[in-house]
């Protein structure tokens, strides 16, 4: 340990991050004090990290978190997440910023301040690399001189900005790659409540608990696209053809576009959302290099639509893996199952139900018919506290229908994960 | 640049030779800079680390190295998001090692400038740092504790908040 240069003390210290914890352990000896003061590069407030800072009041933790940080020097990366303190007043916090100005490369910050102050305005900009801000207002973006040139990952939760402020914003940072937004306050200029980003560097977009009539992003180079828990009229992405990863999860959207240009797309997963098929087939029917289509507790728009394995093996020939989970019907089973065509590729299979039927079986055993090189079959269901008999019964002949395949496949791995 | 399937020996303080293929040897910028300015030919001498350190570099180097080529090989879709846990795993079992080695492990990484493991290292020993007393810290690492009491009373008035019993 003595051998140990102080900088990696340092180090280490940087490492264990929570403050309380920093603090006590630079008494520990002279060189540990050191590093402590002058080669701490990563301090986090966090309010799970210890109880008592639950019993502390915003302004006693104001106090604490300012005289800690003003004993370190050139801090790297700050977290202060305090989720039950209601505010903090704005000079502390400023003051916290003006004085880690030039060495900041990560903040995350996520308590409200007051009165409320331009944090884009006072944060160290010039190095910044991650900066994710919660429930706060942004105003007033001035783009010409207010940019990120390292910025790489910008999150905004519960933060109240305008429309014009964020698109704005989005320019100001030309590396930007990971773009997060989670149920933002946008302030709409017109009634018609839409709005359009723009990114020539985005690769991952991720947005959750967010509704407008319209939105549409403009990013060339957009690989990963995931909204949750959203509502929107339209959503278009218009780029280059990037896209690589679709995730929709609880989203509920009129028109959904991601360009004409899928050949990159490789994963699509849909959950918790209603299909218009015919639409939806059109937008990644063109997607032939996708690996993993997963289609989890879908509804069809149009209860004569269903996914067929044939149009499924023949537009996407190099699929993996195949998730798919909704109510069958049995006109569907018989048209989905319809053809003879082989997904040859496909090595990881999962089925998954909510309401047990006697369908479910036919169609486990029709899937792994059309899927010879299968190697993994992962069935998930639900199973209800109260079991009726009609329902045991049921489900004691899938079990055996289950035992059934599993004879017949020897190949495959049968995986069964019930909730 | 040489091919991947070169190999180039390393010189431990202890005077022991190890080879390392090119691909584990580009784990360590250090490495990949001395070979960049003096060749692959001769022998690249670490005299900073002795060769229970250096083995156990070594196994990273290695162990990293195949992952990040199979990685590459099938474009990422068989080592999916379990192939970085299981790394993790790895990486956690192979840092169980006792004090003394762990810091030499610290100070290698640190010298040879391997990012990944000076920080898996590092966190290593800031998990046994993590809730405890300044007494128990020294009694872990052998640290001589070299305050005088006025300077110990000093210091934790200065951040009483962090010093209150629970």
């Amino acid at each position: 340990m003595e051998h140990l240069p102080v900088e990696v003390i340092g180090n280490i210290l940087s490492h264990v991050g929570s403050a309380r914890d920093v603090v006590i352990a630079s008494a520990t000896c002279k060189k540990w004090r050191e590093a402590w003061r002058n080669h701490l590069h990563t301090l986090s407030f966090i309010s799970n990290d210890w109880p008592i800072y639950h019993e502390l009041t915003p302004c006693r933790l104001e106090i604490l978190i300012t005289q800690t940080i003003f004993q370190t020097r050139a801090l790297q990366c700050l977290t202060i997440f305090m989720d039950d303190v209601d505010e903090f007043s704005a000079a502390p916090v400023i003051a916290w910023l003006m004085y880690t100005r030039d060495s900041l490369r990560r903040l995350l910050y996520n308590v409200k301040t007051t009165p409320n102050f331009n944090i884009i305005e006072k944060c160290g900009r010039q190095k910044l690399e991650v900066l994710a801000l919660a429930h706060n207002s942004i105003t007033g973006i001035e783009p010409s001189y207010q940019k990120f040139p390292c910025l790489k990952s910008l999150s905004l939760s519960y933060v109240s900005i305008s429309a014009l402020d964020l698109s704005l914003l989005i320019t100001a940072c030309p590396k930007l790659e990971t773009l997060t937004i989670v149920s933002p306050e946008i302030a709409m200029s017109d009634s018609q409540a839409s709005m359009e980003l723009s990114s020539s560097s985005v690769k991952n977009f991720y947005v959750e608990s967010f509704g407008l009539d319209k939105l549409i992003f403009d990013a060339d180079k957009l690989e990963n696209l995931h909204l949750k828990d959203c509502t929107f009229e339209v959503f278009e992405l218009s780029g280059k053809g990037a896209l690589k990863s679709l995730k929709i999860d609880d989203v509920s959207v009129i028109h959904l576009d991601i360009g004409e240009n899928t050949e990159n797309l490789e994963i699509v997963d849909v959950c918790n959302f209603t299909i218009m098929w015919p639409k939806f087939y059109h937008m990644i029917s063109k997607a032939s290099n996708l690996c993993k289509l997963r289609l989890w507790g879908v509804v069809f728009d149009d209860d004569d639509e269903v996914v067929d394995l044939e149009t499924i093996s023949s537009c996407f020939p190099r699929l993996t893996h195949l998730s798919l989970s909704y109510d069958l019907k049995d006109g569907v089973l018989h048209y989905g199952l319809q053809g003879r065509s082989l997904l040859v590729n496909v090595v990881m299979l999962e089925v998954g139900w909510t309401v047990i039927n006697e369908l479910f079986q036919d169609w486990v055993a029709g899937l792994l018919e059309r899927c010879p090189n299968l190697k993994r079959l992962i069935i998930h269901g639900v199973v209800s506290e109260v079991k009726a008999h009609e329902e045991c019964q049921l489900f004691a002949k899938f079990t055996e229908s289950i035992i059934h395949l599993g004879r017949k496949y020897i190949n495959v791995k049968i995986e069964c994960d019930y909730e | 640049m040489a091919s991947s399937s070169k190999t180039i020996t390393v010189v431990s303080s202890d005077g022991d030779e190890f080879e390392m293929t090119m691909k584990a040897a580009e784990q360590s910028k250090l490495i990949t800079h001395m070979l960049d300015e003096f060749g692959v030919s001769d022998k690249v001498p670490l005299y900073n680390v002795n060769s229970e350190t250096m083995a156990k570099v070594m196994e990273y180097c290695k162990k990293h190295a195949d992952h990040e080529a199979a990685k590459e090989e099938d474009g990422g879709a068989a080592i999916g998001a379990g192939g970085e846990e299981e790394l993790k795993k790895w990486d956690d079992e192979f840092l169980k090692v006792e004090n003394g080695l762990l810091f030499n492990i610290i100070l290698a990484a640190n010298y040879l400038e391997i990012k990944s493991l000076l920080d898996s290292s590092c966190q290593a020993v800031a998990d046994m740092i993590k809730g405890k007393t300044p007494e128990q810290i020294r009694e872990i690492f052998n640290i001589k504790n070299d305050f005088t009491p006025e300077e110990e009373a000093k210091l934790r008035s200065e951040n009483e908040w962090a010093f209150q019993e629970d």
